[in-house]
């Protein structure tokens, strides 16, 4: 085991894998001068990392790419000094990260934004599905980009992010600066649940006594549900893939290796049971007088 | 987008993100190492780390981003081998890589094959063969055997996995919902009056085996009326029942033996799914006309090895609560299934 290791990670500085992660890091990077320099530690902390894996488990070329991508992440925050997301913006995991660089670091206009966010979008090669085929699914995608991009317009999502703290890259992972907790816990639920509502009524229904009177329900709702669950791992785990990544239903069948009958089915009756629920509390427009 | 959705002002986009909001849940067990997140794609965890990793892939972004970088990576690896195979040289490799709209990222031009292509995988074996010959005869059979496996058999290992337990389960369980039956007629009578087990003082063996199979019971219940929507016409009996079986699950601390608390959840738990889907299934077929029906020969073949299955493992085998009732079916029979399953709900109550 030890020795197959030892030849693994000679293999990682052979010329095949050093000129596929270099050309990488090249495609996304070039425009940044130190960009070779990412590279070299990012390199060196893949290594580090394969070489903490237990030797009984195995490493295939895929753990490899996404390891090299994680740590690469890590050192260009480390080297930016880059400040990150608020919490419910981080909820929607790499798109919510790039909608934040765009916006906040690279200061890219709102059109520009969504064009590169949808490109992206359609981009993602998560099974052999052509891009763009799930037609009927890309209209409320692209509505979810546009009303995240206006969102954060809105709230002023770039004034007054903090830098993250510098670490020893070699020990950071993207878990580890997610779980960071926030400087200004409160503030950064508030705004999730304001995102909510403007998703929920309308961003230009959620007034000041709108507001008062959903939040305190809302969150008193949240509390109720911590004890007795509406949905489970499974159904959160299609909503987060259909929803917020704009997979189509095939694609997560594919991932999650399930009928795709079944896939749909407990799509829809997630978005069934949670629609009763918000109705039977009262969380409609209806309610609201809007 | 679903179309027929009601029409009414809760936008699905608005209705994922609350949900994602309000109902997620909190991840449990030890967030996953990389290797614990590829295993868990390729499906190859135990049953209970698997829930583990799941609630932290659905509830933790960031966690669920490092699934989906796996994920992608694979399909990239996937793409790039395909290239490779299908270049016979490296200038076509090229070629192919710029010519595609969905190269993989890593690709780097000259693309370098990921693995030997066809043809110089043929003419290695063709040199090692000619090389062999020119040893004594002995030596080519067990040369060449190691050969066949290395090249048919090895390939095999490394691919085909034989699907686990749970999967054949969940895909019959799946089966069963598409066929929308729901639970009618009436359970099997309880074997004895039911035990208070837990309630007064420590849980017996019998007491943690009857508590698992009311939870594979139920847990397929749950599925079938959140999947299905056939709730409304569960029969009264059947709700009855279901009512009453205690959704609580199963504390080992309270367990008289705790060690075989923890070993049996499993089995047991898949035993009370799979003897509730197969009584369903009876009383279905019962109630059905036979010209057409609703669960085909290949649904009883799976609960025939899913049974095997079952009693073949040492927790199900060695079970005093059910005894010698579980015995080993040398034929396939769907009426000795049906007998058998009702067996155990009765045994479960």
């Amino acid at each position: 085991m030890e020795v197959l290791r030892e030849n693994l990670l000679q293999q990682l500085y052979s010329d095949r894998w050093i000129s596929r992660l270099r050309a990488f890091v090249a495609r996304r990077y070039r425009d940044f001068g130190d960009w070779e320099g990412w590279f070299e530690e990012a390199h060196q902390n893949l290594a580090l990392k394969i070489n903490a894996i237990p030797a009984e488990q195995s490493v295939n070329d895929a753990m490899i790419f996404a390891i090299f991508k994680n740590e690469l992440i890590s050192v260009k925050r480390n080297r930016l000094g880059y400040p990150r997301p608020r919490a419910w913006l981080r909820e929607f995991s790499e798109l919510g990260q790039d909608l934040f660089e765009w916006m906040c670091l690279q200061k890219l206009p709102r059109d520009k934004i969504i064009a590169m966010a949808t490109r992206k979008s359609a981009e993602k090669s998560y099974s052999d599905t052509l891009p763009g085929s799930d037609a009927s699914h890309s209209i409320p995608h692209a509505k979810l980009l546009v009303e995240l991009t206006d969102t954060m317009i809105k709230k002023k999502e770039c004034d007054g992010t903090r830098p993250s703290v510098t670490t020893d890259v070699h020990d950071e992972s993207l878990v580890q600066i997610a779980n960071d907790a926030p400087s200004v816990e409160d503030e950064t639920d508030h705004a999730q649940l304001e995102l909510m509502l403007s998703m929920i009524l309308g961003a230009d229904n959620v007034t000041a006594a709108v507001r008062n009177k959903a939040v305190d329900r809302l969150q008193t709702l949240r509390t109720s549900l911590d004890t007795e669950p509406l949905l489970n791992d499974s159904d959160i785990l299609i909503l987060r893939c259909y929803y917020f990544q704009g997979m189509s239903q095939n694609d997560i069948a594919k991932i999650v290796k399930q009928p795709l009958q079944r896939v749909v089915r407990q799509r829809e009756a997630a978005i069934k049971r949670i629609r009763s629920f918000m109705e039977s509390n009262g969380l409609t427009r209806e309610t609201f007088d809007l | 987008m679903n179309t027929d959705e009601p029409d009414d002002n809760l936008d699905d986009n608005g209705l994922a993100y609350a949900a994602i909001s309000l109902c997620g849940n909190q991840p449990h067990g030890e967030a996953p190492q990389w290797h614990e997140l590829t295993a868990w794609h390729e499906g190859t965890l135990a049953p209970l780390r698997s829930e583990q990793v799941l609630s932290h892939i659905a509830n933790d972004p960031a966690c669920f981003q490092q699934w989906l970088d796996v994920v992608e990576a694979q399909s990239w690896v996937e793409e790039e081998a395909l290239l490779a195979n299908t270049a016979t040289t490296p200038d076509d490799a090229a070629q192919s890589t710029t010519n595609t709209d969905k190269a993989s990222p890593y690709s780097s031009p000259p693309v370098r094959p990921a693995t030997p292509s066809n043809d110089s995988m043929v003419s290695k074996i063709r040199s090692l063969l000619a090389g062999l010959f020119q040893q004594p005869l002995p030596v080519y059979g067990g040369a060449f055997a190691a050969i066949l496996v290395a090249v048919l058999v090895v390939p095999l290992l490394n691919t085909g996995q034989a699907p686990t337990l749970q999967q054949q389960m969940d895909r019959s369980m799946d089966t069963y919902i598409q066929s929308r039956s729901s639970l009618t007629g009436s359970p099997p009578a309880a074997r004895s009056t039911r035990g208070l087990g837990g309630l007064f003082d420590e849980l017996s063996v019998n007491d943690v085996e009857r508590g698992y199979l009311q939870s594979g019971m139920l847990q397929f219940n749950q599925q079938l009326v959140r999947d299905n929507d056939t709730g409304q016409s569960t029969s009264e009996a059947w709700q009855a029942l279901l009512s009453e079986l205690s959704d609580e699950p199963v504390n080992c601390d309270q367990a008289i033996d705790s060690e075989h608390c923890v070993a049996v959840a499993e089995e047991f738990t898949q035993l009370g799914q799979w003897a509730i889907m197969n009584v369903a299934a009876c009383q279905t077929v019962a109630s059905t006309a036979t010209d057409s029906p609703l669960f085909d020969d290949e649904f009883w073949s799976d609960q025939y090895a899913l049974y095997q299955s079952l009693i073949g493992q040492t927790t199900i085998a060695n079970s005093q609560l059910l005894g010698q009732s579980l015995s080993v079916l040398s034929v396939q029979s769907t009426e000795a299934l049906c007998n058998i399953a009702s067996t155990v709900i009765s045994a479960s109550q």
